[in-house]
């Protein structure tokens, strides 16, 4: 496997499930059993009520294209040879909102509102990264 | 309809009154500024010095009598205590003192800091300077060799580490997100963001100077490098070195200085979220809750306002922010620049007169210093006679930071 060069998330004490869990493919989310909330991205403390009690629960992986760009001047030069490629808001079907790429579709076919769902890119043995692509049977 | 689709309530409630107590107490009575541009010799310290002694000159007041300095930092994380290190270099033994960091929209909060304190007594004279190099970044040897390839990349940086910067999302991107959403929810046109960018340019064409005079078309707009859909390279901020500064002091004290004073009538503020993927809304912006607070304190609306000041950093906000002070209806922003007739000198609302992050001069976060010096200058009438916003007397202006996070707004005038 090619050396990935690219930014590589840093699991830690909080984030280290979801990342065990993505390389199982598998979207975790939290969930705070005090106010009933989802959360992405996550930390320690629930971001409306505070309570550290939050619990992951897995998404399942299906939700719509927010808002969407495509990335024509990258950021810096590991992404240059991905130029160029979209960077969307998709709202999670549990009512969270992540930052991704959709992937497996022209950047030009990417709308607005358009159903999507998770898949997993395996950019080191440790490290999957959840991506979205348009959905397949909805 | 996804759930996540529930508006934010608004915290500020216009039943419960804003203080009022130091609207129109307070004045801007000098400004000031460095050279701008490409400044390839001065470190943004020397520049910060440069737009002081402008400012002081400007009012006539002496570095003596300034007893509180507000900064904004500077790009550089490892210049700590930013404000402690200019008055050490100014020579200056503040009594009020800090350097705040919302991005775009610090300039203003530091305005709304240094009203307070002089209302309560804590400072007469305050200065506020605000100046980077990220154009030369002079100055900048020690932190460039360390990690970064450029300003793109620095500021690329500011997202989540985990769970955005790995997928590539650049500043622009974030404005670009928004960009989509209103042309997606409202049929916004990309010749109209264009528009925006034809028409500040027009404007930076009659500063004398303006980092990028040339007057530009929409074709031009449209076909320069597309960076991150739908904003073209034209739709963006600019890349500058310079910086500029402001003298605040009480109504009393402005009463004997050189120029006429331009008072401040009313500020508000409204901080969201830092990281976009968790702004819910992001063609309904904190704009709307900092401008309903500085209406509220100033007893003005809409129509009072002469010129608007607000922070283009890409070429979406000046449209989202024509429906958030209300100049037209939520949606209608994009139908309200075309043909720019309307905002351009002139028309029914000039907006970012001296050609602001588009054209003048954007160091980053320092830009909005610019956009509160020409609301000055236009109230004084000390402008160029093309772009001269006539008989003007109360200007609007407003600031943005980070990911469509902080909003800062601010009504000024002369009487």
């Amino acid at each position: 496997m090619e050396e990935y060069r690219k930014p590589v998330p840093e699991p830690d004490r909080v984030t280290g499930p979801f990342w065990e869990a993505a390389r199982e493919k598998k979207l975790l989310i939290q969930h705070c059993p005090d106010c009933g909330v989802h959360q992405f991205f996550p930390q320690a403390h629930c971001r409306e009520c505070l309570s550290e009690k939050l619990e992951w629960v897995e998404s399942t992986g299906k939700g719509t294209v927010y808002s969407f760009t495509v990335i024509h001047r990258a950021p810096s030069s590991t992404f240059e040879q991905d130029v160029p490629y979209t960077v969307a808001l998709v709202d999670l079907d549990e009512g969270c909102r992540m930052i991704s790429n959709i992937v497996d579709v022209d950047p030009q076919a990417v709308r607005v509102g358009m159903s999507v769902e998770v898949v997993f890119e395996e950019i080191t043995a440790n490290i999957s990264l959840p991506k979205f692509r348009p959905a397949r049977n909805s | 309809m996804n759930p996540r689709a529930v508006r934010e309530k608004p915290i500020f409630d216009t039943g419960k009154q804003m203080s009022k107590s130091w609207s129109g107490q307070i004045a801007i009575v000098g400004i000031g500024e460095s050279d701008i541009g490409t400044v390839p010799d001065k470190t943004p310290m020397e520049l910060h010095a440069d737009a002081t002694k402008a400012a002081l000159e400007d009012c006539g007041l002496e570095k003596a009598d300034v007893d509180g300095v507000l900064t904004a930092g500077i790009t550089n994380p490892l210049e700590i205590m930013h404000s402690v290190l200019l008055s050490e270099y100014l020579g200056i033994q503040p009594r009020f003192t800090t350097s705040m960091q919302i991005g775009g929209a610090t300039q203003i909060q530091m305005i709304i800091s240094a009203a307070n304190a002089i209302h309560c007594g804590m400072a007469d004279v305050v200065l506020i300077a605000a100046a980077d190099s990220i154009r030369s970044f002079v100055g900048y040897e020690g932190l460039m060799s360390m990690f970064v390839e450029g300003v793109t990349d620095l500021l690329s940086r500011i997202g989540h580490a985990q769970f955005e910067v790995p997928y590539g999302p650049t500043l622009i991107s974030a404005y670009a997100l928004a960009a989509t959403r209103h042309m997606d929810e409202y049929g916004t046109t990309k010749e109209q963001l264009a528009q925006v960018a034809v028409s500040l340019r027009k404007h930076a064409s009659m500063h004398p100077t303006a980092q990028k005079r040339k007057p530009r078309t929409i074709d031009q707009v449209l076909s320069s490098k597309m960076i991150s859909s739908p904003l073209t390279k034209d739709m963006c901020s600019i890349i500058s070195d310079g910086g500029g500064a402001l003298v605040l002091t009480s109504l009393e004290r402005a009463k004997d200085l050189k120029k006429e004073p331009v008072f401040v009538l009313g500020a508000g503020a409204r901080t969201l979220r830092e990281h976009v993927s968790l702004v819910d809304d992001l063609v309904r912006t904190g704009s709307i809750d900092a401008g309903r607070q500085a209406y509220e304190m100033s007893g003005l609306g809409p129509k009072d306002i002469d010129f608007a000041q607000f922070y283009d950093c890409f070429s979406i906000t000046p449209i989202l922010f024509l429906e958030d002070f209300g100049f037209c209806e939520k949606g209608e922003g994009g139908r309200f620049v075309e043909g720019g007739e309307r905002i351009e000198i002139g028309g029914e609302i000039p907006i970012v007169t001296h050609g602001g992050c588009h054209a003048h001069c954007h160091p980053g976060t320092p830009s909005g210093i610019f956009h509160i010096i020409e609301a000055v200058k236009q109230l004084r009438g000390e402008v160029e006679a093309g772009r001269r916003v006539e008989d003007a007397r109360v200007g609007l202006i407003n600031g943005l930071g980070g990911h469509f996070s902080s909003h800062t707004a601010l009504i000024v005038g002369t009487d």
